[in-house]
Order: C-alpha cells, then structure tokens, then sequence
C-alpha cells in the first residue's frame, strides 16, 4: 500500500454522452460512437492526428473542471502517464496504406503524449502503458507511487481510445472486444491524498469483462475513468476501479485512513 | 488476486539476478557477450525485407540459423520467438522458480509487436482485394501480445505491463519494474524489450532521413545516421534480501533511474539536452551518487548527428569534458528500437562484471564536440564500480539507469 492520490480534477469526452455525433455503424463495421474529430486551432498541430487532438481537448476538459490553469500544471514537477489499447492502430493503418499522407512519428502511440507535453509544458516524470482497463488502472497506480516518492506534485493520467477509422477490423475480432465501442478521451489530475491505496492484480476472468459500472459499451482503456467519473457524480465509498483484459486483471482500491 | 502490503519505512534495494539476450550476435548471454566484448559489428545487408531504393540498405537482424534454433509455433510472431528466449533464458539464469516466479510482475517494452506479420497479412489483403488468411495476425499485432505470451508461457502471474516509450521502452520497463518492487508489489520482476524488424519502421526512417547508408558510426565526425536492428533483452529484478535469502548470484544492483519528457517536438531532442540532463541527474540522485562516482556510460548513440550531438552536450552538463568513459552499443547491433534500452542495460551489467567496457565500432575520426573517450574499436578493460545507461526515445522521452558492480556493499 501506499498513499492514496487524490482526484483533484477529470476531464472526459465521451462519444454519445457528452458530445461527439454518436454515430453508430454496422454492415461489415463494428458498431462504434465516435467523437469525430477535433478542429484544428494551431497550425502546429496541423500534422496532429485525430487521438492527439482529442487527447489535448480532454487535458483542457480536465482544466475546466478543476477550475486551473495551464500554468498549474506547466513544468517538470507534472508528471504525465499515458494509457490507450487501440488508440495508435488508425494512424498505422493510414501509413501502411500510404494513402494518408501521415508523418511516421505519428504512428507511434507515444505521440499522443508527446503532443500533451508539448502544448502544455509537461515535463516531469513520464510513462506510457499499452493494454486494456488493468493498463490504466497501472497508470494511476504508477503515478500514486511518484506521487508518494515525492518524484513529482502532480499527475496527470491521459487516456485516449477511438475505433472509427479501423471499425471494419475490430468487426472481424469480435471475440476480443465488446459493442458498441465507444470512444472517449480521459484525463485526470492527481494530487498527494490521505489513505491508502491498494493495487491488486493477477491472472483470471475474461478478455472482454469490462470495468465495474461501465458494462453498457466498450470503452477498453478508458474504462476505469469513466467508472471513476460515475462514482464521482453518484458519490458512494471508498473507491474502487476493476478491470480485465486478455486474461489479466486489476483492481484499484482507495481506502480511507483508519 | 494478491494483495501485497509491504511497508515502506525501508524500501527494497533491488539487484538483477537474471539475464537473457536474443541479439544481432544470435541466441544466448554469452553470444552477446563474446560478440559485443570482441567489438563485432552485426550490421548487414538486410534480408527480411526488399531495400531496393533505400537510403540504407543495412540491418542488424537476428541470424537466420539462430532464428530456426528457436522454438517455432504457427501463432508465434518473429518478436513473440525471441522474446520468449530471452526471457525463459533469464529466468532460468535467475533460477527463479515456484512462487517467486509465479508471483513476479512482468513488465514488456515493446513498440513493433507482431507488426512484420501483421504488415505482410495486411498488404496481402488490401493488394490482392481478397479477405486473406491468417486472421490472428490482427490479435498479434498489438504489442502486448509479447507479455500475454510471456505470462502463459512461462508461468509468471504478477502485474503486466506493456510499456510503449519507442526506443526508451526497455529502460522503462526496468524502471517500472523496480518501482513495483520498491512500493511492495512484489518481490521480483521479469522486465525487457523486444523489437523485430518491420517494413514500416525502416520506411519511415528511411523517410526521416535518418538511415545510415553504412554501418551506423556514433560520435564519429563523419556519422550520417542510424542502422536498424532487432532484439530482445530481459532482466530479473529482485528485492536484495530475498534474492540473498534464495542464495541466487547477483550481477549487478540498480541503484536509481530518471525518466523525463523534453515537451519539445514529436521526434526531435531539446537541443540543449535539457530533459536528457534532468534524466541523468534524476537517476544519480536517486542512486545518490554524483557524477564522480559513475565509471561508464553506455550511451544512448544512435549515430544520427543531431542525437549524439544532443547526448553529448548532456554528458558534458552533468561529467564535464573527459569527464567518463562513453560508448554505444548501437555500433554493434545497431539500433534495437523497443529492445535498445534493456540490450543496452544487458551490455552494461555484464561490462561491470567482467570489468571490460564494450567499445564503440566504426569509430574513425571522434567528433571534435564530442569531447570524451568513446572506446573506439576494442573493447578496455576498467574495473569500474558504477554506470549509467541512456534511452531516450522519439519525441523526447528520457530514461537513465544507474547500476552497480553486483559485489559492492
């Protein structure tokens, strides 16, 4: 155990309930929501794929809610953890067709937090965990652990999962992901809390069990916070976010100090 | 589930007891060993993909005897391979077995995943304009198939990660891991990288421009670029007490890491090293150790003249000019992409405990602003008690690790 952070902020766009079309397809496609994509604000983000924007629109989410600014969470006391499954698999498809016209840093999933760190002046300790909801439970996990070891102040903690541009793939591993995937884009803002906090993880239960309270789509990484942004608005303790994937599976418990 | 709760009024030091290397050199610790401690450089014309039209026509791929020798499965990608050897191989290194290793935490580096198959089985399909065979190309695809596989394979049911930092990934995961064995998680820690080639990794540097059209040449005046590679590399990471307890050898002890994000452009350094420097000072820190007391380091070396530049000006920052021996092991293997960090960390626990600093190769002409003695050529013998390792990734993501000679106190 170690000292439970604190949610201190949670920025969250989420295809079909807060925003995006919505839209929903089949016929040789998965069923998908989709935000859609982003305007283009900066011509320095005129390379930037629709996952990068997305994710830069859910660090300014984070900030409305959290009544911050920019300026608070600028520098190398912030530091920032990266958690997506599948948000890096449009942007390789586009470049192995060739058709996209898309630069070949863009094919990386690291992208999508080098661009956070970029337009807001991330610098401080920095990782990025590839998997389903156990990944970004072991993100918030990591960043509770820099958090605790005094390695940073703050935490951001970026998730970004979107599907439309490879719906007609995922319709053909059905097996491996639940419908309708519904894409959303997550930040959170730790700080050092009070309690404790307890991470569990091991072998078991399903690849496609997603996290509690969170049963109605597919979010696959982000699923944790859009559990955490229910309990947020609906209240109910102590915290606790679970999540399996492909025969892992984790649990975060938020206890209180005795 | 398990549900560890250890206090941390005094955390782990943590060693590595365990060490595995599929490399450019073949399969197995001592071919890696002998190849990079005899100063071999394993970039060669590149036979896994077509080059024609290529600024670089050169890769340091796994040798194709050394490839057959490993255990074959149709659902197994060319990474999955490797990886597992090196991986069983330290394990079985580390003797960690029973519950030590059942409970262990599994942390993967890896950027490519099975992309080699994936990119063939999709280029077939969308050319041909026909639904191809061989679906479960897509299910591999992804890079955390490697610790899925690991995990079932070999029996270790901890935490797993899957750490995606491009070429810092390796480092990562050794960082991670040890950060899972301080907090109490668990008591050991299987943590690596792995990269296989792919046709869209040497497209797109070759995009860049940033391939060498001959064997890479880090640090020297005339370097034009990098020379892809493949490899895995793993590492077992243990609480010092209960490795000492199970009376395993111990190479070497990981005495602090830094990992930092420069915020300055999606591939490009900081041109002042900034984030690197903060990196390197962040792990001296954590070791606490000042720059003094390090021997080594096992560079970061890429070859390309604005990364070696940039390293360069961050040694000097933080070790002055002359200030520490300095190579890349990039020179041999070339460069390993998710695997670099831990091949690296490999090379660098094993130059502590055979006292023999890897050189670097093809160094002709050391680059005037690179003010350090960069191993050219043969490898030096040096009885050093502590090194640094340097990763730092696409887009400025920075990870240093801090080791010490295994039978220092």
């Amino acid at each position: 155990m170690i000292q439970a952070p604190t949610v201190r902020a949670l920025g969250l766009l989420c295809a079909g309930d807060r925003g995006g079309d919505g839209m929903e397809r089949s016929g040789g496609r998965a069923e998908v929501r989709s935000l859609g994509r982003p305007p283009i604000r900066d011509d320095r983000h005129r390379r930037s794929t629709r996952e990068c924007l997305l994710a830069v629109q859910a660090v300014e989410a984070m900030l409305e809610d959290g009544r911050t600014t920019r300026a608070a969470i600028e520098g190398e006391h912030t530091a920032l953890l990266y958690s997506t499954a599948a948000a890096y698999a449009a942007s390789n498809r586009s470049f192995i067709e060739g058709g996209g016209g898309i630069h070949f840093a863009y094919t990386a999933p690291a992208v999508v937090p080098s661009e956070v760190a970029i337009e807001f002046g991330v610098t401080g300790p920095y990782a990025i965990f590839l998997g389903g909801p156990p990944a970004t439970l072991r993100a918030i996990w990591q960043a509770a652990m820099w958090l605790d070891a005094g390695a940073c102040e703050r935490a951001l903690v970026l998730v970004v999962e979107i599907f439309d541009e490879c719906a007609d793939l995922y319709a053909r591993a059905r097996r491996l992901v639940g419908t309708p995937l519904t894409e959303v884009a997550g930040c959170l803002l730790l700080e050092r809390g009070r309690g404790r906090l307890v991470f569990e993880s091991g072998r078991g239960a399903s690849a496609r069990r997603p996290a509690r309270g969170a049963a109605a789509a597919e979010f696959l990484g982000c699923a944790p916070l859009v559990a955490l942004d229910r309990w947020r608005r609906n209240g109910g303790a102590p915290l606790a976010l679970t999540g399996a994937w492909r025969g892992e599976q984790a649990r975060l418990v938020w206890r209180p100090e005795s | 589930m398990s549900d560890t709760r250890t206090s941390l009024a005094r955390p782990p030091r943590i060693v590595v007891s365990g060490l595995g290397v599929v490399s450019p050199f073949g399969a197995g610790l001592k071919t890696f060993w002998n190849g990079v401690s005899a100063g071999a450089c394993a970039i060669k014309p590149a036979t896994l993909m077509e080059t024609e039209g290529f600024r670089s026509r050169l890769a340091a791929e796994v040798p194709a005897d050394a490839m057959a020798a490993l255990p074959a499965s149709r659902r197994r990608t060319r990474a999955d391979r490797m990886a597992l050897a090196a991986a069983s191989e330290a394990l079985a290194d580390a003797e960690l077995v029973g519950a030590d290793r059942a409970r262990a935490a599994l942390l993967v580096g890896a950027v490519g995943g099975g992309m080699y198959e994936g990119e063939a089985w999709y280029w077939d399909e969308t050319r041909s304009g026909q639904r191809a065979a061989g679906e479960r190309a897509l299910r591999s695809i992804l890079p955390f198939s490697h610790a899925e596989t690991l995990a079932n394979r070999l029996g270790v049911s901890g935490p797993r990660e899957t750490l995606v930092m491009a070429c810092a990934s390796g480092a990562a995961s050794i960082a991670m891991g040890a950060d899972l064995i301080r907090a109490g998680v668990v008591t050991a820690a299987l943590v690596g990288g792995v990269d296989a080639l792919t046709r869209i990794c040497f497209m797109g540097f070759n995009a860049l421009r940033l391939l060498s059209p001959e064997p890479c040449r880090p640090f020297d005046r005339d370097r034009r670029g990098m020379s892809v590679g493949e490899a895995a590399a793993f590492l077992v990471l243990e609480d010092a007490d209960r490795c000492r307890e199970r009376g395993a050898r111990i190479y070497a002890r990981l005495l602090g890491a830094g990992t930092t994000t420069d915020a300055h452009h999606v591939t490009a350094p900081h041109p002042g090293g900034e984030g690197m420097i903060r990196a390197i000072r962040q792990a001296l820190e954590e070791a606490r150790m000042a720059p003094s007391d390090i021997g080594y380091v096992n560079a970061h070396g890429t070859g390309t003249p604005q990364n070696d530049g940039t390293e360069a000006l961050a040694l000097r920052s933080v070790f002055g000019d002359h200030g520490v021996l300095v190579s890349s092991s990039k020179s041999l293997i070339g460069h390993t992409m998710a695997a670099a960090g831990s091949v690296e960390a490999v090379a660098t626990v094993l130059a502590l405990q055979h006292g023999l600093l890897p050189p670097t190769a093809n160094l002709v002409n050391v680059d005037p602003e690179i003010p350090f003695d960069c191993i050219p050529g043969e490898a030096r013998p040096a009885a050093v008690a502590a090194a640094l390792s340097n990763s730092f990734g696409f887009g400025g993501q920075n990870v240093t690790l801090v080791f010490g000679r295994g039978d220092a106190q």
